[in-house]
């Protein structure tokens, strides 16, 4: 049984204009131990699914279908956090179970409380340490990012982004959790910086055989550190498989075409490929596929009907009409 | 929390106050203003609200007087003398008892009047006598020349079998404007105008078509005469417990006093508690609820939010000035100065609350506290340590600021002529701005408007510098590294 099973998320914001259907109908699923990348272009959707996963999608978005199976191995249950009561989301499976680091991380410390006692919050609100029990942790889990006992004294405008990056993962690694969420951990770093959180992450799954869902839209950090990888585009999942196939093989025109807009060191620089057009408006996607504006291979039948997930090798899975039986 | 946490955040706070210079200045202001009301808490009496408004407690004081210190500055007013006797200096067969002391004219200046005060007044006891019995008591003033003159005069008559009288207020006995008049003519054969009778008892007449007098200096001796009509004190025995005798100059104690005699040092020491207590209470108050509201009103919104800020609205609608007028003219005088401070603290918040509401809206828009709630805080936990810490540092600065704020107001009301009897900084200040008024220029009671004036822009200055302070301390971001 895997570790988490996604079955078709549906994430809508109720905006006063219209619904944004920012998730729509997303399912894979991560087992134990695994590092699933999820990429795609900036307003696909990645940030409403990994907090649709701690169950509270940005106000005014809700869960509009679709379930969240997490297996809990310790108390042999499995919740739907899709359909789940506020209470219990909170007492048995957020930051319990599945944390986050949230992107922009630089703004998820509130300016006004030193950081160690932001770091001991879920260790008092969850773990019902005391003050004292909870500080030595926060020692314990500063150590474990590569940063100073000291650093819990200060305040978060004292520190330096890649300071405040590894607070806010040491935030996640609180309660020990089975699965972190690592929304965008390294944009607005230097490369050094993000180079040394990426390592960091590296350890800590290796170590503690965590599941890490690594949301970005650099593919380069995905192929790093991910054993499986997803595209999403438009609020949908286009491709979904093994890191090596998705890489190396892959089979959605999209996927295709944003592998070839990743920017090698060696090379001409006017050999960078770029999508041509914009993603569409998720208030009113087109009918069919929704890649299909953009599409090099668009057909007749991209235009009218949406592409069901086809399997294309060994766990690799595309959503394309290239290669569904029609 | 613990108490020796608490004490111990408490001394980091205070060390913290104290390394700013505005910190420094303004917690030594703000303890020397609460000591200064803890000692007028303590040495004043209790009901001085109502000794401060009768003016018969006031008689012995001269009216309108500057402090005494101006004497050193080289301004020449007739000193102030007060005299308590306790024994007679003449006594004859336990008839009749004479009281006297000496006072000294040595400026060009009149004394306002002599009053003398007798307290416990004791009549003879006569054994098998049923009947009234009657004390005559006289007042004469020896001047300079040596002329004595009879100034005043008064019988006390008793009930029958009353030993005793006026044994907890004393009877007070008064020059008396005609009788001057006829001692006058009787011995200097000079006819005293209405209105010129101090003048010619302190003064010589200089020019007598003009009837112009200049004041007399040298020693004149006050003499107080009680006489019995029956019966006699027996050996030992004196006639009053204490005799005061009163030449009420033009100069008086540390701060001067009103037209009406009153000590300004006294009103002015008991405006201290009033003053903190008006403000803090007012103040705190106000924005105790002004915070609650803003961030219950901006944290939940929807029909919350909207009823919150309909009543702001209707509330910050009310003419407040007439409100107050007519709410303050059908309260009884006592509890006036409560209804005003009610009044400002109701209608005091709204401001206050529609700034932290859009302060709220803008932080729980921030990430930190979607992080907060994934963590796992309630909103309880979110309103109180992750909004309220924010919005702190400007509810600080609105709280201090508006302490004085209260005052004022209420100094405000004072000089728009709302009577609520409490000798406040404002209401003193009203009373020499119209008592000024109405002298016309003829008094410019400086020592009587300045410093209430003072005294509010002071606790004003103490209230701001703190605030200043507290800001750096309450927001991390303004603070300085150690
Ligand atoms: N609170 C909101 N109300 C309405 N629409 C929203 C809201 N938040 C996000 N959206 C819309 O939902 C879509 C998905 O947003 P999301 O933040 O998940 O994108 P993303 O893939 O994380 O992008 P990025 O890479 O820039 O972080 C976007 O089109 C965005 O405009
Ligand atoms: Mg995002």
């Amino acid at each position: 049984m895997p570790l988490l099973e996604v079955k078709n998320l549906k994430t809508y914001y109720y905006t006063l204009r219209g619904v944004v259907k920012a998730v729509d109908d997303v399912s894979f699923t991560l087992e134990k131990g695994e590092v699933l990348g999820l990429a795609g272009e900036s307003g696909c959707g990645k940030s409403t699914v990994a907090w649709s996963l701690l169950g509270m999608p940005p106000s005014p978005g809700r869960i509009a279908g679709g379930h969240i199976y997490l297996h809990d191995d310790e108390a042999g249950e499995t919740y739907d956090i899709a359909n789940m009561a506020e209470e219990e989301l909170r007492s048995k499976v957020r930051w319990r179970k599945i944390s986050m680091v949230f992107q922009g991380a630089m703004n998820a410390l509130t300016p006004v409380h030193r950081v160690g006692d932001q770091i001991a919050e879920p260790l008092i609100l969850h773990a019902g340490m005391t003050k004292e029990e909870a500080m030595n942790r926060v020692v314990e889990l500063l150590n474990m990012v590569g940063l100073d006992d000291t650093i819990a004294m200060r305040y978060p405008h004292e520190l330096s982004g890649g300071q405040k990056q590894r607070v806010v993962i040491a935030m996640a690694l609180a309660l020990d959790p089975d699965i972190v969420i690592a929304d965008e951990p390294t944009t607005a770093l230097d490369v050094v910086v993000q180079a040394q959180i990426l390592n960091l992450m590296k350890e800590l799954q290796w170590k503690k055989k965590r599941s890490i869902i690594l949301i970005t839209h650099d593919l380069s950090i995905i192929a790093e550190l991910a054993d499986k990888v997803a595209i999403m585009y438009a609020g949908k999942i286009v491709e979904i498989g093994p890191s090596s196939e998705i890489f190396n093989n892959p089979q959605h025109p999209y996927t295709q075409l944003l592998l070839k807009a990743i920017p090698r060191l060696r090379g001409p620089i006017d050999k960078l490929a770029y999508i041509p057009g914009t993603p569409p408006d998720l208030m009113s996607p087109p009918p069919g596929c929704r890649f299909y504006p953009r599409c090099p291979y668009a057909m007749d039948v991209c235009m009218r009907e949406e592409p069901e997930m086809v399997e294309v090798g060994k766990d690799h899975y595309v959503a394309c009409w290239l290669h569904s039986k029609r | 929390m613990k108490l020796e946490e608490f004490m111990a955040n408490m001394r980091k706070s205070f060390r913290e106050l104290w390394s700013y210079t505005s910190g420094k200045v303004g917690l030594v202001l703000l303890v020397i203003f609460i000591a200064t009301s803890l000692y007028a808490l303590i040495v004043m009496p209790t009901n001085y609200r109502t000794i401060w408004t009768d003016a018969r407690y006031w008689r012995t004081n001269p009216q309108a007087a500057p402090p005494s210190w101006v004497s050193f500055f080289g301004v020449k007013l007739a000193p102030h003398f007060d005299t308590h006797l306790s024994e007679p200096s003449n006594a004859q067969q336990g008839r009749t008892f004479v009281y006297e002391t000496t006072y000294v004219l040595d400026v060009n200046d009149y004394p306002q009047r002599i009053v003398v005060g007798i307290k416990g007044l004791r009549f003879p006891e006569i054994p098998g006598y049923k009947g009234q019995k009657f004390a005559v008591l006289e007042l004469y003033v020896t001047r300079p020349d040596n002329v004595t003159l009879k100034v005043g005069q008064s019988v006390i008559r008793t009930e029958a079998n009353e030993t005793i009288k006026y044994v907890d207020e004393p009877y007070y006995l008064e020059i008396d404007s005609n009788i001057i008049k006829t001692e006058y003519v009787k011995i200097y054969g000079v006819t005293v105008s209405t209105g010129n009778e101090i003048r010619a008892l302190f003064g010589r007449l200089v020019n007598e078509t003009r009837e112009e007098y200049q004041p007399f200096k040298g020693t004149y001796t006050i003499i107080l005469k009680i006489r019995y009509g029956q019966g006699q004190l027996a050996q030992g025995e004196l006639p009053a417990e204490d005799v005061r005798i009163v030449v009420v100059g033009n100069i008086y104690g540390l701060m001067g006093t009103d037209t009406t005699g009153r000590d300004l040092a006294e009103g002015l020491l008991y405006g201290f508690p009033v003053a903190l207590a008006v403000g803090l209470v007012t103040a705190v108050a106000a924005t105790a609820i002004g915070v609650l509201v803003g961030i219950v009103s901006g944290y939940y919104g929807g029909w919350i939010d909207e009823v919150l800020q309909r009543i702001i609205d209707v509330m910050g609608n009310v003419p407040l000035l007439p409100f107050l007028i007519l709410l303050v003219n059908i309260t009884p005088v006592e509890q006036r100065l409560t209804v005003i401070m009610l009044v400002l603290i109701v209608f005091g918040w709204g401001g206050l609350a529609i700034i932290i509401r859009s302060m709220t809206l803008s932080i729980k828009s921030e990430l930190y506290i979607e992080a907060a709630r994934a963590v796992g805080a309630g909103n309880r936990r979110i309103i109180f340590r992750h909004i309220l810490p924010q919005v702190l540092p400007y509810a600080m600065a609105t709280l201090v600021f508006s302490v004085p704020g209260a005052v004022l107001a209420e100094a405000g009301l004072s000089v728009i002529g709302l009577e609520h009897g409490w000798p406040t900084w404002g209401k003193i200040l009203a009373d020499a701005r119209s008592a000024i008024a109405e002298a016309g220029g003829t008094g410019w009671y400086w020592w009587w408007i300045m410093p209430p004036g003072i005294l509010l822009s002071l606790m004003s200055l103490t209230f701001v510098l703190l605030g200043m302070a507290i800001e750096t301390i309450v927001e991390p971001r303004l603070r300085r590294r150690a």
